[in-house]
């Protein structure tokens, strides 16, 4: 018996993103094709936020046959560069760095860190290896209007209204790539002999059977968490933050700049995330209510917008509870889990919705062709998504491990050994005597490449020591040239990007040609 | 570079390399012939003459171009306009404009309907670039030439049409390019990249001279 029925319970963000990349993957005028079918409740409200990217999007988005003007301009999408971490270090005024999305000079052949580690030449380590924060202090755009659609100058994510994504993907899916919707409440979840889902029962259509479900229910995990009952491991030792309070504040005027990395500012027991759309910002706390409380969150909230001229209390406020972590398997049975049904974690990398791409990406290429298959496929998945997942709450628990901020409380408890992962801890000792470098990771495809943990690491003064590698006279001077070479091509690109905010607009009035 | 408008084509192809190119400000593509290597570069103009026959319609414009003003009715009036800083504009000897009684003379009619063609020229370019992407004919490609004196230029911004997808047209697609007349323009922009070797010749031929 063939698997043929895919049926995706929930839509938003997670449902939409792997119903068009299952469905373009396995277009077919074959009657005995694949067939998606989308379930989503007119009842039940998305998260409405989660504004972040990753470059994979560009991708996943045009392998879904989507232009990316449409995309820009239904989305209130702009471009994403990085990410920029103030008083994460030691909350001085002067404590910024930025985590960029171009990889450093010469990357490929070489690494730079040893190098600036011995003499960092009044630059800090994303500067002197790559044009980015340059480009982002200027608020320029990493490409031109000339530039064709998901070609970029320099390497790009999004930044984009949640609430619109899944309406957006939503319409493309059904119009051009046979998705069928169907808007109505699951009622049942009806098992067949051998524990799979055989079908669900929904209010008004019927019962919908299928081969393979996939839940992107959200935090109500209907299908992996209550159907089958597979349990939440919590991450809460490690990664403290629960909370969140959300507003979307309108800019000054139509001519304030739009950033084009998100700022990630330290708090007391957390962090504030400032995202900047075309035609508005999306601002958030997110703490940890295990040191601290609600009406504090709030005016510290209000303290970061009053330096925007603005205050909490002109906005209504979006509170979201959640526990950091994710479920102990994703895929059980005939069901799998994709999106907030599978897991989540505060936004300090934006790793949610790549996390849904990645997801849909192997299923879609993996898809089973038979029951018996997939229990293999599942498997695979399981251990792949589980180190995943490991590997995230590592890369999160850096930004953290590393603070030298004063006082007891959120950031002290962070640096305590006991909330940090074996395999970040050894991480750490390797780094203290070596820069990261491509093989400290051992999966040919992982979420985060060792050029991250490099910015991060030594945006957060990170020392390591000196050593006796990377001394020979060609290796000095390949770094020379790298340095030489990032610092031109910094001058020339911030001479000639536009602005982000003059690119989107000419976004919306000419588009961008699809070649 | 000058820009052609889709009429021209044809004729243009015979002499010119001609290309795609997307403006600065807006993106959008644009129909050009390139007369020569660099901005200012006219390896047609010899002295006063034009080497070919095809002189395009923008370059024959000369001090001339058309204005819109508001008029009485809902159109707006279109004048011819003439810049009289131009260098081609004199009192004292050259072509009349208008007759003793104020009639417009041959040369100016001949003008007058030369701008008529470019004004048309705008919307008929951005219809057919319209027409060629829907179909995705239009893919980039690069240029590198090389010369005498041993310097190379790279063009790497250009477009031209794809062959092999209009080789490929089948159907309603290929039938509403057919009925605009495109085919025969796709095809003549296709053989004008030949013309780039002539223009190489051309650029060789002044760099041993001087």
């Amino acid at each position: 018996m063939g698997v043929r029925r895919i049926v995706i319970v929930g839509g938003g963000s997670a449902g939409w993103l792997t119903a068009g990349t299952i469905a373009a993957a396995h277009k077919t005028e074959q009657e005995d094709g694949i067939t998606v079918t989308l379930i989503e409740s007119p009842n039940v409200p998305t998260i409405g936020v989660g504004e972040g990217t990753w470059p994979t999007m560009r991708n996943t988005l045009r392998k879904m046959g989507v232009s990316e003007t449409s995309f820009i301009r239904d989305c209130d999408a702009a471009f994403k560069q990085g990410a920029r971490f103030s008083g994460w270090a030691t909350g001085a005024a002067d404590d910024a760095y930025y985590h960029p999305l171009v990889l450093p000079q010469g990357f490929l052949e070489g690494n730079l860190a040893p190098h600036w580690l011995r003499d960092k030449n009044g630059k800090s380590f994303s500067a002197a290896v790559c044009p980015q924060d340059s480009v982002c202090d200027h608020n320029l755009a990493p490409k031109q209007i000339t530039t064709p659609e998901y070609a970029g100058v320099l390497n790009y994510a999004y930044h984009l209204n949640a609430g619109k994504l899944g309406g957006f993907l939503r319409d493309h899916c059904i119009a051009s790539l046979g998705v069928r919707h169907i808007l109505d409440d699951v009622t049942s979840i009806n098992p067949a002999d051998n524990g799979d889902i055989a079908s669900v029962s929904t209010a008004h259509n019927g019962d919908i059977l299928g081969d393979l479900f996939i839940d992107c229910s959200g935090l109500r995990s209907l299908l992996l968490g209550e159907h089958y009952g597979v349990p939440f491991m919590s991450c809460r030792d490690r990664l403290f933050i629960d909370r969140a309070l959300a507003v979307q504040v309108p800019y000054d005027s139509e001519d304030a700049p739009i950033a084009s990395q998100t700022n990630s500012t330290a708090q007391s027991a957390g962090w504030i995330w400032d995202i900047g759309l075309q035609t508005r910002k999306g601002v958030g706390h997110v703490y940890s209510s295990a040191h601290t409380d609600e009406d504090v969150a709030t005016r510290e909230l209000d303290q970061y917008l009053a330096g925007m001229g603005r205050s909490v209390s002109e906005f209504s406020v979006r509170q979201i509870r959640f526990d950091p972590g994710h479920r102990a398997t994703f895929w059980q049975n005939n069901c799998v889990a994709i999106g907030m049904s599978a897991g989540f974690l505060e936004p300090l990398e934006s790793s949610a919705l790549v996390m849904i791409e990645l997801s849909a990406a192997m299923i879609a290429e993996q898809m089973p062709v038979t029951r018996d298959a997939m229990h293999i496929v599942a498997r695979r998945f399981n251990d792949k998504f589980r180190y995943r997942w490991d590997r995230i709450i590592d890369f999160l628990k850096l930004h953290y491990v590393l603070n030298r901020r004063e006082g007891p409380g959120f950031w002290q408890d962070n640096r305590d050994p006991a909330t940090v992962p074996d395999s970040l801890r050894d991480l750490l000792s390797l780094w203290r005597v070596q820069p990261p470098w491509h093989d400290d990771f051992v999966q040919k495809d992982e979420v985060f490449p060792a050029a991250s943990y490099q910015y991060v690491l030594y945006g957060m003064g990170f020392e390591t020591k000196p050593s006796h590698l990377a001394s020979s006279n060609d290796s000095r001077s390949f770094a020379e040239q790298q340095f030489r070479d990032n610092a031109q091509r910094t001058r020339t690109l911030v001479a000639a990007l536009p602005s982000h905010r003059e690119l989107l607009s000419r976004i919306a009035a000419h588009g961008l040609q699809p070649v | 570079m000058v820009t052609v408008t889709p009429r021209e084509v044809e004729q243009a192809s015979v002499h010119y390399p001609l290309f795609f190119a997307k403006d600065p400000t807006t993106g959008a593509f644009g129909l050009f012939a390139m007369l020569g290597f660099q901005p200012t570069e006219n390896l047609f103009l010899q002295g006063n003459e034009w080497r070919v026959a095809h002189v395009p319609l923008r370059v024959r414009r000369g001090p001339f171009s058309v204005a819109f003003r508001p008029g009485a009715g809902s159109e707006p009036d279109v004048l011819v306009q003439i810049d009289l800083d131009d260098a081609r504009v004199g009192t004292l000897e050259g072509e009349r404009l208008f007759h003793e009684d104020d009639r417009p003379s041959a040369y100016l009619e001949q003008v007058t309907s030369v701008l008529s063609e470019l004004v048309t020229g705008a919307p008929d370019t951005r219809a057919f670039v319209q027409r060629l992407m829907d179909e995705r004919i239009i893919e980039a490609v690069s240029i590198e030439a090389d010369f005498v004196d041993g310097s190379r230029i790279v063009f790497d911004e250009l477009y031209t049409v794809s062959s092999s997808v209009a080789a490929a047209l089948t159907g309603s697609a290929l039938e509403k390019l057919h009925a605009a007349g495109d085919l025969r323009r796709v095809h003549a922009i296709e053989r004008s990249l030949s013309n780039i070797r002539g223009l190489i010749d051309l650029r060789n031929a002044r760099l041993t001279q001087a």
